[in-house]
């Protein structure tokens, strides 16, 4: 943490723009059991418009749940979801494990393209329009070169930047993402959490499933630890606390947490930049005081 | 020298007016049951043909017993005992995973054995026969029309269906989160699976039908990775079959069917080696 003023000043920032945030997911006493087994309980949480969040918490801990309940995956016990007017077609869902076909012969552009279908559906002609933003969505997750190849011919990590291009294509306004970042390497990561930071600032709401803590603190301003009960939301810095991680059952992490680090040397920079909005922000905030 | 050749080749069919009505046959049913098979095989569903090629027996057999040797009676029997074998194993294909194939054999076992004691305690051995293997060369106008009719509405309806077909095969989870057809994508294409085999029985007979399904698609398999390349040379492998088989059953007086199915089988083998796409030649090289 950085000094108590700063810290502070961050806070009020973010009481100032909750003032006119829009909800965009609000998660009322929301609980899913299977069978016997309690998966989710008693869970409250608001996503607002546009904002960044990722799932945190041990294995078994509802995460996945979580996003399929949101996507309507699975039947609620008790509580509700509400998507603020929005529609199922309006999220994109990065399921953990898919049922996809990798054998199938058809070619990365093909594969992609079906990110158009609620505009094309099963009879329009691919228009140029949609074909320019095919491109656009391969250049960005950088597989314009791999455009004509069989999806079967993909590396595990092109294969998840071709989801993503799909993603892009879908052009939803929520993006739910189950841990795309599962059996990755570092540079497709980071390309990734580039293409994701992307879509944040073209206004789309994202929720992502994340193990990688370090990645959390580096990348995601909200985050929203659970395990089976809700243990904390919000800012991430505020959520992934000693305290919070020890009640989510992080033994090891937990005592990382002491040092604000996980071992990262690039959180520091992400300190440093706290530290800049956090000043610009209280400059910011005395110019709408005075 | 070319009179031989056209003796040989040509004249079996310029003559004889059965030999162009079973040629007819074969391609008209080529054209529409080959890119069924090509997604049957792709969505690792040939077994699932199969069991519906044998559920099709009891409901002609039961068409036959009512009405006899109608066309019609036996292809409505066969179409409503193929869809309650085909949404059961479709049933079984959407929610079950462990126990697929015994359930699927489960079926078929049954049907067949429903149908032949049916077939066998009110017909004659000579009826069995043709209802389970065929009678190509006895094809007369009323088969041809309705199997040309058939034809034609499952491959426009397969044309209609393509996108959202290919699309619950590459990805359902995604499709069923994009689009509500994902069930009619399914379930439209069994019916169009069993359309073909009802269409394939007059010809072709219950147990041999699901041949000109399945192994033209896996023959292509073998020669293209692409989905238009395969559905290609799916259709031209079953023609060159069929006159095949028709010109081995005229010649040396085989069964047709078991001939066409021979030559499939034989065209099959050859890629199984010498193919492009996993063939044991190039296996090593791709």
């Amino acid at each position: 943490m950085q000094s108590g003023g700063s810290y502070y000043c961050f806070i009020v920032v973010y009481l100032i723009k909750t003032d006119r945030v829009i909800i965009m997911i609000k998660i009322n006493n929301l609980s899913v059991t299977y069978h016997d087994d309690i998966a989710l309980h008693n869970i409250n949480a608001t996503i607002e418009n546009g904002d960044l969040v990722a799932v945190v918490g041990p294995n078994g801990a509802g995460k996945s749940t979580l996003l399929k309940s949101i996507m309507q995956q699975l039947s609620i016990t008790s509580g509700s979801i509400d998507l603020g007017g929005l529609d199922l077609k309006n999220i994109a869902y990065l399921p953990q494990s898919s049922l996809i076909d990798r054998t199938f012969p058809i070619t990365v552009t093909e594969f992609v393209a079906a990110g158009a279908w609620q505009r094309t559906s099963f009879w329009q002609v691919f228009s140029r329009h949609e074909q320019a933003l095919l491109k656009q969505a391969l250049a960005k997750v950088d597989l314009e070169n791999m455009a004509q190849r069989q999806i079967g011919q993909l590396s595990g990590g092109q294969f998840q930047r071709m989801l993503f291009a799909r993603m892009l294509l879908q052009d939803a306004d929520i993006l739910l993402l189950d841990e795309p970042f599962g059996a990755i390497d570092a540079q497709t990561t980071s390309l990734l959490m580039t293409v994701i930071n992307e879509c944040q600032q073209r206004g789309k709401t994202i929720i992502a499933v994340v193990h990688d803590l370090a990645l959390v603190q580096r990348y995601f301003p909200s985050t929203l630890l659970v395990a089976t009960d809700l243990v904390a939301v919000g800012k991430t810095e505020n959520v992934l606390t000693q305290q919070h991680l020890l009640q989510a059952g992080y033994q090891h992490f937990a005592h990382c947490a002491v040092h604000n680090s996980f071992n990262n040397p690039s959180l520091e920079i992400k300190n440093k930049s706290n530290l800049k909005t956090a000043n610009s922000a209280s400059a910011n905030n005395e110019s709408v005081i005075s | 020298m070319i009179t031989q050749l056209y003796e040989l080749f040509i004249a079996p069919f310029a003559e004889f007016a059965f030999m162009q009505r079973a040629l007819w046959g074969v391609i008209v049913l080529s054209i529409s049951a080959t890119p069924v098979g090509v997604f049957l095989t792709l969505r690792r569903m040939s077994l699932t043909g199969d069991a519906m090629a044998h559920a099709i027996l009891p409901g002609a057999a039961i068409g036959f017993l009512v009405s006899g040797l109608s066309v019609t009676a036996m292809t409505i029997g066969g179409i409503v005992a193929g869809c309650v074998v085909a949404l059961l194993a479709g049933m079984v294909a959407r929610h079950s995973n462990a126990e697929e194939d015994s359930s699927l054999a489960a079926f078929y076992l049954l049907s067949l054995a429903v149908g032949v004691l049916i077939i066998s305690s009110n017909g004659s051995n000579v009826d069995l026969l043709h209802v389970l293997f065929g009678s190509t060369l006895a094809l007369n106008d009323d088969a041809l029309v309705l199997l040309t009719i058939i034809a034609t509405v499952s491959t426009l309806a397969l044309a209609i269906l393509y996108r959202p077909l290919v699309m619950e095969c590459v990805d359902p989870h995604f499709f069923k989160t994009v689009s509500k057809l994902s069930a009619i994508a399914h379930y439209g294409f069994l019916l169009l699976v069993v359309l073909n085999l009802v269409a394939g029985f007059h010809a072709l007979g219950t147990l041999m039908a699901v041949g000109l399904m399945i192994l033209p698609a896996a023959i292509a398999r073998f020669w293209s990775n692409r989905l238009g390349g395969m559905l290609c040379i799916a259709f031209f492998s079953a023609v060159i079959s069929g006159y095949c088989g028709l010109f081995l059953s005229y010649h040396a007086s085989l069964a047709t069917s078991p001939a066409i199915v021979l030559v499939l089988g034989m065209l099959y083998i050859i890629s199984l080696i010498f193919g492009r796409q996993g063939g044991l030649v190039f296996k090593n090289n791709s």
